[in-house]
């Protein structure tokens, strides 16, 4: 029989060890409160991710089109499924058998395969762009340690056509200059989402709960540009800027009923399908809307312009040409080959270009033709800025525009010498977008419309929605100036610096004007010895214009001016153009 | 003679004895789990017909994807044979000659 000590002693253990499940439960307890309570959130996501997918439903690229010349388009910028085509070199056998093996399939080179895997450790980029049918070839000789990932890719068909007009679409998706840059959140699209329940192998199951965001795809457009005309600028383009042992050059048609550009060309160009490979990325840019120069003699045309406007001059309007003006310390003067000589005529003016000719009239815009005012240049800036558009861009659908530059009448910059100097073409940095918009008001009677690339949208049906052309400024200058203005600057393609593209089209009327511009230092002191930019903008036929045309060929390696460099260029693209859209002969003045 | 008969007698009325039907605590639970198995039955056959709907749908979904990546391959293969690139290096353009003089009929 148990003592009493046994049985109080019994009676502690039993206590204790209630006291001690007391206290197991209570830390289950705490410990269930913490992960049901406090932790809820992070185990139920945690729960949620295990079965639910979230995908991005990537959106499709906008496409480009261009018209064909035959009343339909041709697409220029597509979008296409191609492979990227990797190795882990940890896992592949035997390297120089693999590498012999897939450049058989691919066309490349066996070489730089191997050396790829050599240098790599864990991930080796072989190749991209693999087509499929290649692909499908690859993935049948089972090679261990190579993959292949599908990828989408901007292709452009037409290879370099319209390379700086077009931009292209880097490795991440962006459009990278041009309008791809330009349009691309236009282009991109909206991506969707797709967030559902999966299986163990984590394929989606279909259920309600289901959230299924459709992506809206891109808009697609179709762009101003012929690309017959494209081409065949580009080409001309290109032997001319080698026959003169250029550095570069660039060629802009534009519409002057309308401003659509036409063609829009810069020589060296590129494969936007190979981007990549390109080492020199002055390349990339379109020199027709970022390239600002001070344009040189084919501004004398709008000097002219406000002169004729503000009827204070008339082609008949004579002067004494100094062939110098002493303006504060400096002298400003006509070309060095120019004479000084009584009594010529602004029509002469144009024709010889002679510099002291527009700066008389620069003189004359205020009011008095023997000295430099501020009312002059402040109506010539007008002209200049409100009038033809200069200093302000354009808004062409191109990345990387640039405004130029126009100084101020009023501020240090525009002193009378720097005015003296923007009457024929120095001293103000324009584009050649800007100098087209401006010479398709003068060829159309008066009417500025903004330059633009985008003719229409694209609708889901295949069907177009046209963009009306915008009218910047209607009567830029009366129709008596524009008309006195035509018939100065068919003498000038008649009879003075133009007359080798005359020449060549002998049937035809054209008004134009060249240039030779001198170039600036980049440490803003003078201008580089033997450099210079050539230019030549007109427009024909110039009785009933068809299009604007202006060349341009920067730092030519022959001796001569714009004459020599640009306007046999300028020639050769107008017989070509005036054969394209059927032109009947119009005849020439005397 | 006991009238609770359902033998049929000549010129004498004819009924029923109403059937008493009373279930047991045992039997309304058979029922109820007989009811449960037979609606989990059909919820699981709508579940999988769901489920291989929704694999039917992916499986369809790659096929229209694969389909349209032919067709975007077969459009710039088309682009491509038509560009201004291949169409001067084709054998009828080498073959054409220049444009020398054109008359326009007035």
């Amino acid at each position: 029989m148990a003592s009493v000590s046994d049985t109080i002693q019994q009676k502690r253990r039993l206590d204790l060890m209630r006291m001690g499940l007391a206290f197991f439960a209570l830390v289950l307890l705490g410990r269930l409160f913490y992960l049901q309570v406090i932790k809820h959130a992070s185990y139920a996501r945690q729960a949620s991710n295990e079965h639910t997918r979230k995908d991005a439903l990537p959106a499709t690229r906008g496409e480009l089109f261009v018209h064909d010349g035959s009343g339909g388009i041709s697409p220029i910028a597509l979008n296409q499924t191609l492979n990227v085509l990797s190795a882990d070199p940890r896992f592949v056998k035997d390297q120089p058998a693999t590498a012999q093996k897939l450049a058989a399939i691919t066309g490349g080179s066996a070489a730089a395969y191997e050396k790829s895997m050599a240098s790599a450790t864990e991930y080796a980029k072989l190749a991209d762009r693999i087509p499929n049918d290649q692909a499908a070839k690859i993935k049948a000789l089972g090679l261990t340690g190579i993959w292949l990932v599908a990828q989408d890719y901007r292709t452009y068909p037409e290879g370099s056509l319209a390379a700086q007009t077009l931009g292209f679409v880097n490795a991440d998706g962006t459009g990278q200059y041009g309008i791809e840059q330009y349009l691309n959140p236009e282009l991109t699209g909206t991506p969707g989402q797709l967030s559902g329940k999966t299986d163990t192998n984590g394929v989606p199951i279909y259920t309600s709960g289901n959230i299924d965001k459709q992506p809206i795809d891109g808009k697609s457009y179709v762009l101003t540009i012929d690309r017959n005309v494209q081409a065949e600028v580009e080409q001309a383009l290109a032997d001319r800027v080698k026959a003169v042992n250029a550095k570069s050059g660039s060629a802009v048609v534009l519409d002057p009923n309308t401003g659509a550009v036409i063609a829009m060309a810069t020589y060296p160009t590129f494969d936007p399908n190979h981007y990549a490979n390109v080492s020199n990325y002055g390349v990339f840019l379109n020199q027709v809307v970022d390239g600002q120069f001070e344009p040189g003699s084919g501004l004398k045309v709008f000097t002219m312009a406000a002169g004729l406007d503000q009827g204070k001059v008339t082609p008949d309007t004579t002067y004494n040409d100094p062939h110098c003006y002493t303006i504060d310390t400096r002298q400003v003067c006509d070309a060095a080959t120019d004479l000084p000589g009584p009594n010529r005529s602004m029509t002469v003016v144009l024709r010889d270009s002679l510099n002291t000719g527009v700066m008389f009239v620069l003189r004359s815009l205020g009011g008095d033709p023997n000295k430099f005012t501020l009312a002059g240049k402040k109506t010539l800036y007008d002209y200049f800025t409100n009038h033809f558009g200069f200093g302000t861009s354009t808004g062409i659908e191109q990345a990387n525009e640039v405004p130029g530059i126009v100084n101020l009448p009023s501020n240090a910059a525009g002193n009378d010498v720097n005015y003296a100097n923007m009457s024929f073409g120095q001293g103000i940095d324009v584009t050649m977008i800007q100098m087209v918009a401006a010479m398709g008001a003068i060829a159309n009677g008066g009417k500025l419309w903004q330059p633009h690339l985008v003719d229409a949208v694209m609708n889901d049906d295949g069907t177009q929605s046209r963009i009306a052309p915008k009218l910047e400024k209607d009567h830029v200058i009366s129709a008596a100036a524009d008309a006195q203005l035509n018939q100065m600057l068919q003498v000038v393609a008649k009879h003075g610096s133009g007359y080798i593209a005359d020449a060549m089209n002998p049937n035809y009327s054209i008004a134009g004007k060249t240039g030779t511009a001198q170039i600036p230092k980049s440490d803003g002191t003078g201008y580089i010895d033997g450099a210079n930019i050539g230019s030549f903008i007109g427009y024909a036929p110039a009785t009933n214009p068809k299009f604007v045309l202006m060349v341009r060929i920067n730092e030519p390696d022959v001796t001569g001016y714009a004459e020599t460099t640009t306007v046999p260029l300028f020639g050769q693209i107008c017989t070509w153009l005036f054969n394209y859209y059927g032109i009947a002969p119009t005849g020439q003045i005397k | 003679m006991a009238t609770a008969t359902l033998v049929a007698r000549r010129n004498q009325n004819l009924y029923r004895q109403p059937t008493k039907v009373v279930m047991g605590p045992t039997s309304a639970t058979f029922v109820v789990i007989a009811l449960v198995a037979v609606l989990a039955l059909l919820y699981l056959n709508q579940i999988t017909k769901t489920s291989v709907f929704g694999y039917k749908s992916a499986a369809l979904s790659v096929q229209l994807d694969q389909i349209k990546s032919d067709e975007r391959d077969m459009n710039v293969e088309a682009a491509r044979l038509t560009s201004i690139q291949a169409v001067q290096q084709s054998a009828a353009a080498k073959a054409m000659v220049p444009t020398t003089q054109i008359t326009y009929a007035k």
